[in-house]
């Protein structure tokens, strides 16, 4: 059995890349779109470029940050029914709704490498870089958001002093 | 093959599967039974559901909210508005309901106005003695105008989902937003003039002097929502471009001005901005598959046929929806009952010739309400944080605002010019 200490350990320079990746790119969206919004509006000279490459960043952006809102338990749930039962069948769920997210975010993955191979050498419009570049936030999302998902199911399977507490933020933000 | 979808999404949503990922994999297994439709279809779909531009308002203003709750807009907000209202009987709790429309005016999110104003005013409130049931309970209200008065990010994501011009809800959404915060204060004076001593003015009259030297300090404050507005409204700006004047501004106003953000915090923001945005795009991912799939199999159509026996135009529609609106507005978090149930709803509507823009504002206005009513209130749940009161001992205190509001709501639903008429101006 792998212990969540091993698991965490491993994962940690992950997750320093990943917010240090939401931080960077979403800096960087800020920077672009202003920017579209001065050389247009001032100098009366759009950018051609600027509102796609903001819309990638975007992609990237929200992928990253969602593998963080796995571990952080952030993702919004139904939990009616699921808090109305014993504590050791509450465990034996959440399993079963690991499971379902893995069985997805495998999907996702597996979805999007076969996208990513019928685009082959596709370039995007304005910025001409390859299409792929920006696809394969996809699957690199998909795969955080998977290492986050059993990071969590080792816990979970694990002794139980290991269990995190739920982020009290949890609520929606609307 | 759509009775599959929707009973293995509710088979997921009972186990407690996050909601993104139940739309995900519910989908998933209805394509996988159908069997026609190629596997990468997930992974299009998904990608067209972040690719936009329009949604790209949603992690900016998020942004903006926060820099403007964390760099000392708030407070500001609310010395001003002390000495607006200071003179009236229950003054604090006119005074949480006025900051917390002009802080509406300003971001675009209902929990984030709520913890602004509410971490400010409870503790007052509660040093005064007011009864801290009744305050949280208005509280939590005054912050559901969040996303009534533009900007709104429930209105984004509404206008994103059916097809409805932004700019439009956010003008529509003006004056019932104004509407549910008079409301607001009535019941608050009605509650105090009942009230003991507590309740007494802060202040005796007007001090022209504090004023207009709280009045200037809020100013920064109060410009955002003038440049917001003015900004979308002339066509000046799109909403996105609108969201990233808000963040520039915002960062410098609670950098330079108020010097009350660091460098150092703002690593520590963004990333939570980014991670309130993601939560919400994120189930727009799939649910962009899921109505995508609902759309292809023509379920919008089907029901509305059943329907056209009972319903013979917009009056009867509502008759039916409103009910509708605020058991889902109860129950499920206001963003995903969004992209989850307009896909179906919004095609019926239109086919009775509802307005969109009508249905969009009240739409918003039922969310809302949800934000305030139990089980499961946005805004209730972070007052009530604030607070330190349970969501059983504020219920009783919901009753009236929850009634001021619904008097609101069925106000603009059967007056649509209440909604419309802004947007007539410059439609």
């Amino acid at each position: 059995m792998i212990q969540a200490a091993t698991f965490d350990k491993v994962l940690s320079p992950v997750r320093r890349a990943v917010r240090a990746g939401v931080v960077i790119i979403f800096g960087a969206l800020v920077l672009v779109v202003f920017a579209q919004v001065i050389a247009r509006s001032v100098f009366n000279a759009p950018f051609s470029w600027s509102e796609e490459l903001a819309r990638y960043l975007q992609v990237w952006l929200i992928l990253l940050a969602s593998a963080a809102c796995v571990r952080k338990q952030l993702h919004l749930t139904v939990d009616y029914a699921v808090h109305a039962l014993a504590e050791r069948a509450q465990r034996r769920l959440q399993v079963v709704a690991l499971a379902a997210v893995s069985f997805f975010l495998v999907v996702v993955i597996v979805s999007s490498l076969s996208l990513i191979a019928a685009t082959g050498s596709q370039m995007t419009p304005a910025l001409q870089i390859p299409i792929r570049a920006v696809y394969v936030a996809l699957p690199v999302g998909a795969l955080l958001m998977l290492l986050e998902t059993l990071a969590l199911a080792v816990r979970l399977l694990g002794p139980p002093e290991d269990l995190l507490p739920v982020d009290e933020h949890a609520g929606g933000e609307a | 093959m759509i009775i599959v979808l929707l009973a293995a999404i509710a088979l997921f949503f009972i186990v407690g599967v996050p909601i993104a990922f139940a739309l995900g994999a519910g989908a998933t297994i209805a394509i996988l039974w159908e069997g026609t439709l190629p596997i990468s279809i997930v992974a299009q779909r998904m990608f067209f559901g972040l690719d936009s531009w329009l949604l790209m308002a949603i992690p900016l203003f998020m942004l903006a909210g926060q820099l403007m709750s964390t760099g000392g807009m708030s407070t500001r907000l609310v010395a001003f508005a002390t000495e607006l209202f200071g003179f009236v009987r229950g003054s604090l709790a006119m005074v949480s309901v006025a900051a917390s429309m002009v802080f509406a005016g300003v971001s675009g999110s209902s929990t984030a106005d709520t913890a602004a104003v509410g971490s400010i005013l409870l503790p007052l409130m509660d040093e005064r003695g007011y009864d801290m049931r009744f305050a949280t309970a208005l509280q939590a209200a005054a912050g559901s105008i969040g996303p009534i008065i533009p900007p709104s990010l429930l209105m984004i994501l509404i206008g994103f989902t059916t097809g409805t011009s932004v700019s439009a809800l956010f003008l529509g959404g003006i004056v019932p937003g104004l509407l549910i915060g008079l409301g607001l204060m009535v019941v608050a004076y009605v509650h105090a003039a009942r009230g003991g001593d507590a309740y007494l003015p802060v202040r005796q009259g007007i001090n022209l002097r504090r004023l207009a030297r709280t009045g200037i300090a809020a100013a920064p404050a109060l410009g955002m929502p003038v440049i917001i507005l003015v900004g979308i409204v002339g066509g000046f700006f799109t909403t996105t471009e609108a969201a990233v004047i808000a963040v520039v501004y915002g960062l410098f106003v609670s950098m330079f001005v108020y010097r009350e953000i660091t460098i150092a915090q703002l690593p520590r923001l963004i990333m939570r901005s980014a991670e309130l945005a993601a939560v919400i795009m994120f189930i727009q991912t799939t649910a962009f598959l899921f109505a995508w799939l609902i759309t292809v199999h023509e379920v919008p159509g089907m029901l509305a046929r059943l329907m056209v026996e009972w319903v013979s135009g917009p009056g009867t529609f509502f008759l039916l929806y409103l009910p509708l609106l605020l058991l889902v507005g109860a129950v499920m978090e206001s963003f995903s009952a969004t992209v989850v149930m307009l896909p179906i709803v919004f095609p019926i509507a239109q086919s009775f010739g509802v307005d969109p823009v009508h249905f969009g504002v009240v739409t918003t206005v039922g969310w809302a309400i949800g934000y305030v009513t139990p089980p499961f209130g946005a805004t209730l749940f972070v007052a009530c944080s604030l607070s330190g009161k349970t969501i059983r001992e504020t219920t009783p205190h919901i009753v009236p605002i929850v009634v001021s509001m619904l008097v609101v709501l069925l106000l603009i639903t059967y007056i649509p010019a209440i909604v419309l008429f802004i947007p007539g101006w410059f439609g």
